[in-house]
């Protein structure tokens, strides 16, 4: 076990993961990490940013970008792709690029979600864990461990098909399984700032510890949270495609996960069908997640002092 | 136990390698040429016990292919119409192991219990028109469906030459009642007595008249010897192996991953066209199809999905079609209002395009079905009773119902809007799509669903409880389907709709009328064809007027498999084409 404790060790070697900030050296450096925050995103941040945005705004603007409504049925069924329908049609004779355009909106939004709720958790624990230590600490830090070792995508199955399938059961249920690995950044974040100098000194002066946690250890943390927000969000969108394809979504709503369950379901892999069946909906799968990761590692750049340095 | 699951992975690996292997190769057309690596997927730590089973069994044919099992030597194949078996070897895939495929091992329906049938015989055989036919009896006569006399053909003997009688069909009617978890337990149970009179003749007695008990239990219960079955307690019957039995096939290997059967030469009815009988465990069906079409496999157990069809009819690959017999319905629940209502069902009758859904979701690959139960296809069905679209009739009758459109279009009906749930199960794409549609034809008459996809288990637990109509249901609508068995023999039509919980067994929508009761007690009880045809007629009336649940369609059944290969098989009505008719070129077709 990695022990991140809030003894500001200016000794970089203490620390073996570098991407953890636990064992930040001191002031001069978080000072720069502050200021940090202001410094824009690299190429690969901006080429992220890009990606996702023209994701964004095609499901923002689906009812205007999409060629028909994806729940009409507009063709033959298993249609190939021809100048009607681009991507050709699905079993039921829906246009597959409507499919996609409509169904960026629900894997966005679950990813999204499911991010949100990873990432509140994560924070709530690791900042509780980091500040109060002790117990606290002990408890969430072991339940974090649990969650870590418990097997992900078994759980997973059996919580979605226990809950049913909704957008917001399963946002919900992939946010709960995701947040341990915020929660064990953010807490070393917080030993390392609730150990500074200024902290301190706001304890000296009476402060409480609902009004530190509030002016001091939240915004230090934020931006951190952030760009772990980003990285669980590419995490949410791959689990919710996975849950999708296996059946385990809901297969009324249209995401990129339910078109590729409906493309194996009615064989596309055995006909040539999965070249405009399967292929677009995991294209789009991964550029989301490349979206996701490229701003996720820039974030995570700027944020990290230890990494921007390089 | 660890030993066993290791053989199962080497052995799945071997086909694995094997299926790898037929892909890369380069389009070898000649399927036969592929049948000397049969024994791969069997264990490859014993090759020499099955070989050597093999020579003594049978000493003619099979000696023949023996010899180039052990070397690739295609020209034999050409030998051999000098030899009985006009195909050597066959490999036909199927989705899951069977146990050691004796009657308390064997897990589906089909094709479990139609390669249970090819190692044993039942007294009756169903033709491919499900008409029961005798086998291993020369004739079954009854004049009161009560007294059932029975005589033996002369000459059947058990795979190890030791003759079959009448003493061993008593012993396994006995045995199957005594002990029970089969599937042929509950229909022998009609017997109240059995005598036997000599070796070649027997009369069974009935508790009571059943006109059914030739379909659902002389066709269906295979005879097993006394001499290996005697004593065999309930726990051990797993244990008995499948190797003695009077079919036209003896089991000469069963594994997880693959069984081996070989053709009877002595069977009473000629030996069969094929000589050996091989059936891979393939677990995926698209991995099955792909290898029937690189041709490691003859021929796929499984059905062939809808929008296969097309591409699976080019030469040399052949689909073998016929009416399925599984259905597919929008149940009500008739506790929830407004589901009570007459008019409110039918409305919703009227208002689904049966005859899209069948386009669409089936492809055409499927038949419309008509609202009383009874598939169209059957000799009992009502031909007056058709299924029915109307969406202006529809709409009247839900306004006659006091439903008026409110101003999002959807009907306020006493107060309540016309929105509701209709259940579907996730392991069921093709229901959930079938869901998709209604929507949208629901919508059409003013009626706004939605659909709730939860996994078969959960759906079952709302619907039918423990598979127990007596326990509460909890749900509005609910995509269902039932299986196969239940159109062949008529008189079950009542068990869906009978308000006795101990009839109406799978009445799960609570449906309940007085007058339909009294028809279907008579439709049990009739034991005159022409009567019971006409009384099941006045049953689907009656249900094609009430409506308890929505007859939407029956999906065809397809299958495909090599014509080059073999192409002498038989499509039994709603089974399929792995079936003991198949290999019997002289009986039932």
């Amino acid at each position: 076990m990695i022990d991140t404790r809030a003894t500001p060790s200016p000794r970089p070697g203490s620390a073996p993961v570098a991407a953890r900030p636990g064992a930040e050296p001191v002031a001069p450096d978080a000072l720069r990490a502050r200021h940090a925050r202001k410094i824009r995103l690299g190429p690969a941040g901006w080429a992220g940013l890009a990606l996702l945005a023209t994701i964004t705004l095609a499901a923002v603007f689906a009812p205007w970008v999409a060629p028909y409504d994806p729940r009409q049925t507009t063709g033959q069924p298993f249609s190939a792709p021809s100048a009607a329908h681009w991507l050709g049609t699905n079993d039921i004779g829906q246009d597959i690029l409507s499919e996609l355009i409509w169904g960026a909106r629900v894997s966005l939004a679950i990813g999204v979600l499911a991010a949100v709720v990873g990432t509140a958790l994560g924070t709530a624990a690791g900042v509780l864990g980091g500040y109060f230590r002790g117990r606290v600490d002990a408890f969430l830090m072991r339940t974090v461990d649990v969650v870590l070792v418990v097997p992900f995508l078994p759980l997973m199955i059996l919580l979605a098909a226990y809950l049913g399938p909704s957008v917001g059961t399963l946002a919900l249920v992939i946010g709960v399984l995701v947040w341990a690995r915020p929660a064990r950044v953010v807490r070393s974040v917080v030993l390392s700032q609730s150990a500074r100098d200024y902290v301190m000194a706001a304890r000296a002066l009476g402060s409480g510890s609902g009004r530190i946690l509030r002016l001091h250890i939240l915004p230090s943390v934020l931006s951190m949270a952030l760009a772990e927000f980003v990285q669980l969000a590419s995490r949410s969108i791959l689990l919710e495609a996975a849950l999708a394809f296996l059946g385990l979504g809901d297969p009324i709503q249209k995401s990129w996960g339910s078109v590729l369950f409906y493309a194996q379901a009615r064989g596309a892999f055995l006909s040539g069908a999965w070249v405009w069946w399967v292929l677009p909906p995991g294209l789009l799968i991964t550029t989301a997640v490349l979206g996701f990761a490229l701003l996720g590692f820039d974030m995570e750049r700027i944020v990290n002092p230890r990494l921007r340095r390089r | 136990m660890t030993p066993q699951p290791r053989s199962a992975r080497v052995g799945a690996l071997a086909l694995a390698t094997m299926l790898l292997l037929a892909a890369c190769a380069p389009a070898a057309p000649s399927a036969p040429t592929a049948a000397p690596a049969a024994p791969k997927p069997t264990e490859a730590a014993k090759p020499a016990a099955p070989a050597a089973t093999t020579a003594p069994a049978a000493p003619t044919v099979p000696a023949a292919t023996g010899i180039p099992a052990a070397k690739p030597a295609a020209p034999a194949a050409t030998a051999a119409p000098a030899a009985k078996p006009s195909v050597r070897s066959l490999r036909i895939a199927i989705a899951t192991d069977e146990g050691t495929l004796n009657p308390y091992t064997y897990k589906t329906g089909y094709p479990g219990w139609n390669m249970l049938n090819l190692v044993w015989d039942s007294l009756m055989q169903l033709d491919a028109q499900n008409v029961p036919q005798p086998l291993l009896a020369a004739s079954v006569k009854t004049t009161d469906a009560m007294t059932y006399d029975i005589t033996m053909r002369p000459g059947i003997k058990w795979h190890d030459g030791k003759p079959l009688t009448s003493e061993d069909v008593k012993f396994t009617y006995e045995y199957f009642i005594k002990i029970t978890h089969s599937r042929f337990s509950s229909p022998l149970r009609a017997i109240d007595t059995i005598t036997t009179d000599g070796p070649e003749r027997l009369t069974i007695k009935l508790k009571a008249p059943n006109p059914s008990f030739p379909v659902r239990a002389l066709a269906d219960a295979p005879i097993i010897p006394r001499q290996e079955w005697d004593n065999v307690p309930l726990e051990r019957t797993k244990e008995i192996p499948a190797k003695i039995g009077s079919g036209p096939y003896k089991l000469i290997e069963a594994t997880d991953t693959a069984y081996r059967l070989e053709a009877n030469p002595d069977y009473f009815l000629g030996a069969p066209p094929v000589g050996e009988l091989l059936f891979p465990v393939i677990k995926d069906l698209n991995t099955a199809l792909q290898a029937l079409r690189t041709g490691e496999v003859q021929a796929v157990a499984r059905e062939l999905p809808p929008e296969q069809v097309q591409p699976f009819s080019q030469a040399p690959l052949k689909v073998s079609k016929g009416p399925g017999f599984a259905s597919t319905l929008l149940q009500f629940n008739l506790e929830r209002a407004p589901f009570d209502k007459t008019e409110v069902r039918q409305a919703i009758d009227l208002a689904i395009d049966k005859k899209k859904l069948v386009d669409t979701i089936l492809l055409g690959n499927g038949t419309v079905a008509t609202p009383g139960f009874v598939h169209p296809d059957s000799p009992n069905h009502d031909p007056s009773v058709q299924a029915r679209f109307d969406v202006a009739k529809a709409k009247q009758l839900l306004d006659q119902a006091g439903a008026v459109p409110g101003p999002d279009g959807i009907r306020v009906l006493n107060g309540k809007p016309m929105a509701f749930t209709v259940l579907a199960q996730s392991e069921q794409p093709l229901r959930i799509r079938a869901a998709e549609l209604i929507i949208g034809m629901l919508k059409e008459v003013g009626i706004q669903t939605t659909v709730k996809v939860l996994d078969n288990n959960a759906v079952i637990d709302l619907v039918w409880k423990d598979f127990d109509v007596t326990k509460p249901r909890d749900y509005e609508l609910a995509m269902f389907g039932w299986s196969a068995p239940v159109q062949v023999d008529p008189a079950r039509v009542v068990d869906f709709a009978h308000s006795d919980p101990t009839i109406g067994t799978g009445n799960i929508g609570a449906y309940k009328n007085p007058e339909a009761d009294k028809i279907g007690d008579q439709v049990r009880a009739a034991v005159d064809p022409a009567q019971r045809k006409q009384l099941i007629g006045q049953y689907e009336r009656i249900l094609a007027t009430d409506v308890p649940f929505v007859m939407l369609y029956f999906q065809d059944l397809a299958y495909a498999y090599r014509a080059d290969a073999y192409d002498g098989w038989l499509f039994q009505k709603g089974q399929g084409i792995i079936t003991k008719l198949s290999f019997l070129p002289g009986f039932g077709r």
